[in-house]
């Protein structure tokens, strides 16, 4: 008997301190609550009412929001997010802003873009042949690209970048961090490789027949959807056979064997249901000669939710594109605000993007708000831009969520992640801010405190006049 | 009104019950031609719309509110407790929704056959000869709950067309008139081919052309000429009546001698608008690309006496012309980007000015308006507002009371409050929720769009063709390789992993 | 004999008239300009000491009431005012002004009638761009007037390996080095839209393939190149360009410079990694032009060694001097300024040991200026190549 009382007095006398602290507590929040409203900072990354932190080389941050949204499945209430070096070192809800943290209403992931176009153009894409597994778009890259900082600013702090739609097989894709040193190697991700390619009308564009027109290395096949699909069974086909044919080898015939074995991932951009089937099909064709298994991903796959069933055979991941304006996008290709929803039933591993976001209006966020329109949840349309496309692009140890021991790629909100009335505040990428951070707890205090004098000095000495409405 | 809203509302007519048991089907006949022919001696349509919320933006909203309509304007509005319903009224209950006023777009150029002229000054031209009813901007409207719409001609002009502001619905134009003279377009960006000088030029040469014109009559009465009557009597304009004496055009900004000699009616239909605007009776719509273009705009108005009765028509890189147009005390109306970015010549960064915050700061009136793009209306002008800081209720009035007070219809559209037009919006949610769609909409008290029955919108939301537009795709896996491995030889690393939520349940506090 | 040759050539130092009316300046200048040094005459010639009031020497030193002595083509001595005895019989020749030594382009088109780029073939790692250096070209005269003495005949970074660039003397007309520089496209400018490579990764794929695979005498030429006995220029146009050609340099070996870009600010590091010198493009008047003059100067400042080049006749000769001018005025030192015109830029070619200093052996390629050479109010008086006046401020025609 003696020991259960004396458990029971324990517990009583426990419970009554964690009372004490949350009654005491409590006022606190509730002022935080309202004292947690920064002032969201100009586009421009200027500090506005002065209380908005520079950016400079520290990488060593605490954060505290309303709402932590991990991409994990949880949304942590009152959470402080600590970050040192770069890395996310520890998250605790239920806490009051420290003074020094930054403090916003929500805080999600980075953004992963599987499917960012900030490339050099035609400068990264090597267009002498339509075949070019062994070109890497890495070297073609400008760390210097003022576009980089674009989509920093709209929250995608990893970005995969293949080579441009202009070759049926352009080479290596690569995943990099929109930020950070200047130099392509040292931001780069070590993940899955993909070699990229292209189904659909655009590599056959600018060629033209051998007869009747000037000669140019554009004389040439493909001409025609047709053709580039028959590029490809022959790329294929030649890199299979030069095993028992070596004098049929050729430049990358190693690397696209390396892929029928499964080494590396091939990646398709197919927009139209057409060219979804033909991506398939090739796949399926090329699998059955006992080479492995070849893994896919097909992106701007907008018209995927018209082949669930083939989609379920061949185990693929799905890129979606930007949503296109009135439903109807490159290609005529029919992607409904729906579309998120469908796959997301079906079960598919997909990813949105937004290409190269030069529309303010077009970016990541937005394209998460609008597949909310279409039905997602908050959670899976913040899982469809950060988790997903790192789990495709095999850069989830590092990236994708908020999680102890991850990279310090965050961004913050003034409101409910991807809600049309809320805005981006500030992002992170490995730690360092890449434009100003709103203000800390103690500094929003401070100016909220500073404006209320001001305003009852004003209303003390200045006779009541309306001014005029604006 | 018209035939077809009466046979569509179905309702308890006191009217058609007494014919049927009284005068039998000829006087129901009679009744139904009574009705149609004069709206006005019939039956008032009544309309009570009940709704889970009313943001009315006149107050606070209202829970479990009702709004009564009664022939196109609002009679009462309230809480269902507080507010009789006629009981005779058609009842619209939807406890879900949310009731809104529409939006009113302050100025848009679609909705006509084109957007400009080839002539550089056309005033004596109006929208109402352009304007298409059937176009696709009008269901685009309705589809996003814009109800208002000052459709003005586009800014590639010197001075344009009359504009007319009107609801998005109808089959001809007189049918969706709401105020047929709201103001003349004009623009001081230089137009195709035109440099600043010759732009400026041709907007003061239309002036000064009028005046020209004045004098002439003027000195063509004083010779005793009675040309400018007898053509005025051909083209069949009123020469009676106090707007025919040369008084109506006391108070121009530059007089002209002897012009009391004139009668109005004598002056000619080219140059009688430009007359108005001159006198301060026809609101200017002024277009600016760049910031210079404001100084054009501001000079020429001054020159001419209209300052007090424009608007300025924004272009995004205006915002540099702030203090300008502060000084000024001109409103304006911003396009629909919002966002403005260049590039460093330097450095070649790219800077954004977030345009609202700029205007909003220098205390300048102004309203948004949209492009014609569903995704990106005027909901989300607003919504895009107060990310950027602004605060809800002053997003709100920007795409409605604002821009409906400076159309003139500040008493009329724009709010919920008796008295006001019967326009009301339902929506599924919050107005500037991302996830909210319109649901219904009503127009003058008449329902005019119902989304379970927009074909078109259930296309673009989950991809169901209209029936008998898509051929039939074969089912996958007719005429398709076989798939013999894919259940059991996918290996562990490429087993998709769904998108759905709650994957992994980490619980807070780290590791 | 001796003593009218004695006479003619005192006369032509001084420009006065010489018997029969004709200027020795004249007969000089014309049998100077346009012969080759090594065909001259053989007979001992007569010394001559130019004094002057400043002499810069090349390496940032700086003489007052200098001597030079000049014998045949080269420079025989070099004194200051209390400096040593002059050898018997030296002609002193007083001048006014400033004497610095024969400036270097580091890249030039001129004379080359548009012959230095193969329209069919962007690899031609052998071709000897010397056989389209036309010494009697008018653009010669113009490179003279600016004091240009020694210029590097290179192909543009159009072609991916350009050839072997030679540096001549438009003075003299001589080649003083052949296959001084290899010229490699390693910039955005060597990538076509209508042959290969169309990309960064292809140029960068072949460049690779060039350097490690070739073989006969392009192998040659790449091996030199990786044993540093043939350095390389390398044509970039942005930062991004200029780390991978950096990367790329240092992963080979190779020794030389980048040439074409306008900014280096965040690459410094990376260049200076490599070993590699810089190559500082025209500088325009207006803003642009004086980021690149305060870009160039950082590059300086961070211990890279630089030279200039204006790519003539697509600019002005005179750029050249007044792009180092430009960078003085945004806080270059003069005398560093005039080091990357003259002696630094004769070592990025290799021609150190024949031009780019006033020193005992070198080849006297001088200038004579009205004021600091790196000052812009200064202009050319006279410029001498190998010995021989080749212009003449006060007699020749409208040129600078």
């Amino acid at each position: 008997m003696k020991p259960r009382r004396s458990i029971l007095r324990l517990v009583i006398v426990r419970g009554a301190i964690v009372l004490a602290a949350c009654v005491t507590a409590a006022p606190a929040l509730l002022a935080q609550s309202e004292k947690a409203a920064p002032a969201p900072p100009a586009l421009d990354g200027a500090a506005s009412d002065g209380a908005a932190t520079k950016p400079d080389t520290q990488r060593s941050w605490t954060l505290h929001a309303r709402e932590v949204h991990t991409s994990t499945g949880t949304v942590l209430e009152n959470a402080a997010v600590v970050v040192v070096d770069g890395k996310i070192t520890a998250i605790t809800p239920g806490l009051v802003a420290p003074r020094d943290a930054v403090a916003v209403h929500a805080v999600t992931a980075g953004f992963v873009d599987a499917g960012a176009r900030i490339h050099d153009g035609f400068a990264s894409v090597e267009q002498a042949d339509e075949i070019q597994p062994q070109r890497s778009v890495a070297i073609t890259l400008d760390p210097f690209d003022v576009r980089w900082k674009r989509l920093a600013s709209s929250g995608v702090t990893t970005a995969f970048i293949a080579p441009p739609e202009r070759d049926v097989i352009g080479g290596f894709g690569v995943a990099l961090k929109t930020q950070g040193a200047p130099s392509v190697a040292a931001r780069t991700l070590a993940g899955q490789s993909f070699v990229t390619g292209v189904i659909g009308n655009s590599p056959s564009s600018g060629n033209s027949p051998a007869f009747g027109t000037p000669s140019s290395i554009y004389n040439r096949r493909p001409t025609t959807r047709m053709g580039v699909e028959w590029e490809w069974r022959r790329a294929f086909f030649d890199a299979y056979a030069a095993t028992r044919f070596p004098e049929r080898e050729f430049a990358g015939a190693e690397i696209l064997r390396e892929v029928l074995a499964g080494e590396h991932t091939l990646y398709v951009t197919a927009w139209t249901t057409a060219d979804i089937r033909t991506a398939i099909f090739l796949k399926e064709e090329f699998q059955r000669e006992g080479f492995g298994e070849v893994s896919l991903v097909l992106e701007a796959a907008a018209e995927a939710w018209k082949e669930p069933k083939l989609l379920e055979r061949s185990g693929a991941s799905v890129i979606l594109p930007p949503f296109p304006r009135q439903g109807r996008g490159t290609d005529q290709s029919l992607m409904p605000l729906e579309t998120p929803k469908l796959l997301a039933d079906l079960g598919v591993l997909f990813a949105l993007s937004a290409h190269d976001g030069r529309d303010p209006n077009e970016r990541l966020a937005f394209q998460a708000g609008l597949a909310m329109r279409g039905g997602l949840t908050r959670e899976q349309a913040l899982v469809a831009v950060t988790l997903a496309p790192a789990r495709i692009l095999g850069v989830e140890g590092r990236v994708g969520s908020i999680e102890v021991g991850k990279d310090a790629d965050l961004v913050l909100w003034n409101g409910a992640p991807f809600a049309a009335t809320s805005g981006i505040v500030g992002v992170l990428v490995d730690g360092v801010p890449v434009a100003s951070l709103p203000a800390t707890a103690a500094q929003a205090a401070e100016a909220k405190e500073a404006k209320e004098a001001k305003e009852a000095k004003e209303a003390k000495e200045a006779p009541k006049t309306t001014s005029a409405a604006k | 009104m018209n035939l077809f809203s009466i046979c569509t509302v179905t309702r308890r007519s006191v009217v058609s019950r007494r014919a049927v048991t009284r005068l039998g089907h000829a006087a129901l006949a009679a009744g139904l031609v009574a009705v149609a022919a004069a709206p006005a001696m019939a039956q008032v349509d009544k309309v009570a719309i009940k709704a889970g919320k009313v943001i009315t933006l006149a107050g606070d909203p209202i829970e479990d509110g009702v709004i009564v309509i009664e022939g196109g304007r609002i009679t009462a509005i309230g809480k269902a407790a507080d507010v009789q319903v006629p009981w005779d009224a058609r009842v619209i209950d939807q406890p879900t929704l949310t009731a809104f006023p529409g939006f009113v777009e302050a100025l848009s150029s679609s909705g006509m056959d084109r957007p400009n002229e080839s002539l550089d000054v056309a005033p004596f031209l109006n929208v109402r000869d352009s304007l298409d009813p059937v176009n696709f901007y009008f269901e685009e409207s309705l589809r996003n709950g814009i109800l208002t719409i000052n459709v003005q001609q586009g800014n590639d002009t010197v001075i344009a067309a009359q504009g007319m502001v009107v609801l998005p619905k109808g089959m001809m134009v007189e049918e969706m008139v709401v105020k047929p003279a709201s103001g003349l377009k004009m623009s001081a960006q230089p137009r195709n081919g035109k440099s600043r000088a010759t732009q400026a030029q041709a907007l003061r040469s239309a002036f000064t052309g009028l005046r020209t014109y004045l004098e002439e009559m003027v000195q063509r009465k004083r010779d005793g000429d009675d040309l400018d009557r007898r053509e005025a009597l051909a083209q069949g304009r009123t020469l009676e009546g106090v707007e025919a004496k040369g008084k109506a055009m006391q108070g121009a900004a530059w007089k002209v001698d002897g012009l009391e000699l004139v009668p109005r009616g004598e002056v000619e239909d080219k140059q009688e608008p430009l007359l108005r605007v001159v006198e301060g009776r026809l609101h200017v719509w002024f277009y600016c690309g760049t910031p210079a273009d404001v100084h054009t705009a501001l000079a020429v108005a001054k020159e001419n006496g209209f300052l007090g009765t424009m608007t300025l028509v924004l272009g995004s890189e205006c915002w540099k012309a702030a203090d300008t147009i502060k000084e000024s005390g001109l409103s304006a109306v911003l396009d629909s980007s919002l966002i403005h970015i260049e590039r460093d010549p330097v450095t070649n960064e790219e800077i954004e000015t977030f345009v609202p915050s700029v205007y909003a700061k220098h205390g300048i009136r102004f309203a948004l308006s949209s492009t014609s793009d569903a995704n990106r209306s005027l909901w989300y002008q607003a919504a895009t507002c107060v990310a950027h800081g602004m605060a809800r209720d002053e997003a709100l009035a920007r795409v409605t009371t604002i821009p409906a007070e400076m159309l003139g219809l500040g008493d009329r559209v724009g709010k919920l409050a008796p008295g006001m037009d019967g326009n009301v919006v339902l929506l599924s949610g919050d107005p500037l929720d991302m996830t909210t769609r319109v649901e219904h909409v009503v127009l003058r008290g008449k329902l005019a769009y119902d989304r379970s029955t927009d074909v078109r919108v259930k296309l673009l939301q989950d991809g169901t063709q209209p029936m008998g537009t898509s051929a039939d795709e074969p089912e996958a896996g007719e005429s398709t390789p076989e798939a013999n491995k894919s259940e059991t030889d996918k290996p562990e690393s490429n087993k998709p992993e769904s998108n759905k939520s709650g994957v992994t349940e980490k619980k807070a506090g780290g590791k | 004999m001796i003593n009218s040759l004695l006479l003619l050539s005192l006369a032509a130092w001084t420009g006065i008239p010489g018997p029969a009316g004709v200027t020795g300046a004249e007969l000089l200048s014309t049998s100077g300009a346009g012969l080759p040094s090594s065909s001259g005459a053989e007979t001992r010639a007569t010394a001559v000491g130019l004094r002057v009031g400043r002499l810069h020497v090349g390496d940032g030193t700086v003489l007052e009431n200098a001597v030079v002595v000049v014998q045949g083509t080269k420079v025989l001595s070099v004194s200051a005012a209390d400096g040593g005895p002059l050898p018997k019989d030296t002609v002193i020749i007083e001048l006014e002004g400033e004497l610095s030594p024969g400036l270097v382009a580091l890249r030039d088109y001129a004379t080359m009638r548009g012959e230095n780029v193969d329209a069919t073939r962007n690899v031609m790692p052998t071709a000897d761009l010397a056989w389209a250096f036309d010494p009697d070209h008018r653009d010669t005269q113009a490179l003279i007037a600016a004091g240009i003495t020694t210029a590097i005949l290179a192909a543009p970074g159009t072609e991916l390996v350009g050839g072997l660039a030679p540096a001549v003397d438009p003075g003299s007309g001589a080649i003083v080095k052949r296959g001084a520089l290899l010229c490699v496209g390693a910039g955005a400018r060597a990538l076509a839209f209508n042959r290969f490579p169309t990309s960064t990764s292809g140029q960068y794929d072949e460049l690779e393939r060039l350097f490690t695979t070739s073989t006969g005498a392009a192998g040659q030429v790449f091996q030199r190149a990786k044993q540093r006995t043939l350095p390389v220029l390398l044509d970039v146009t942005d930062r991004a360009d200029v780390l991978r050609a950096a990367a790329f340099a240092k992963r080979h070996g190779l020794a030389g410079a980048l040439i074409g870009a306008m900014k280096w600010g965040d690459v410094i590091e990376a260049v200076k990694d490599a070993g590699l010198s810089v190559v500082i493009g025209p500088i325009w008047v207006g803003g642009e032009g004086e980021e690149a003059a305060r870009q160039a100067v950082r590059v300086a400042r961070a211990g890279i060694r630089i030279g200039f080049a204006v790519d003539t006749p697509e600019n002005h000769p005179a750029l050249l001097r007044a792009s180092a001018a430009r960078c003085v005025r945004a806080g270059l030192e003069p005398a560093a300024a005039l080091r990357a015109l003259t002696s630094d830029a004769a070592a990025i070619a290799g021609v150190a040991g024949q031009t780019g200093k006033i020193a005992p052996g070198l080849e006297a390629d001088l200038v004579l200026w009205s004021g600091p050479p790196t000052e812009l109010t200064s202009r050319v008086l006279r410029v001498w190549s190998d010995g021989q006046i080749v212009h003449d401020a006060a007699t020749a025609g409208s040129q600078q």
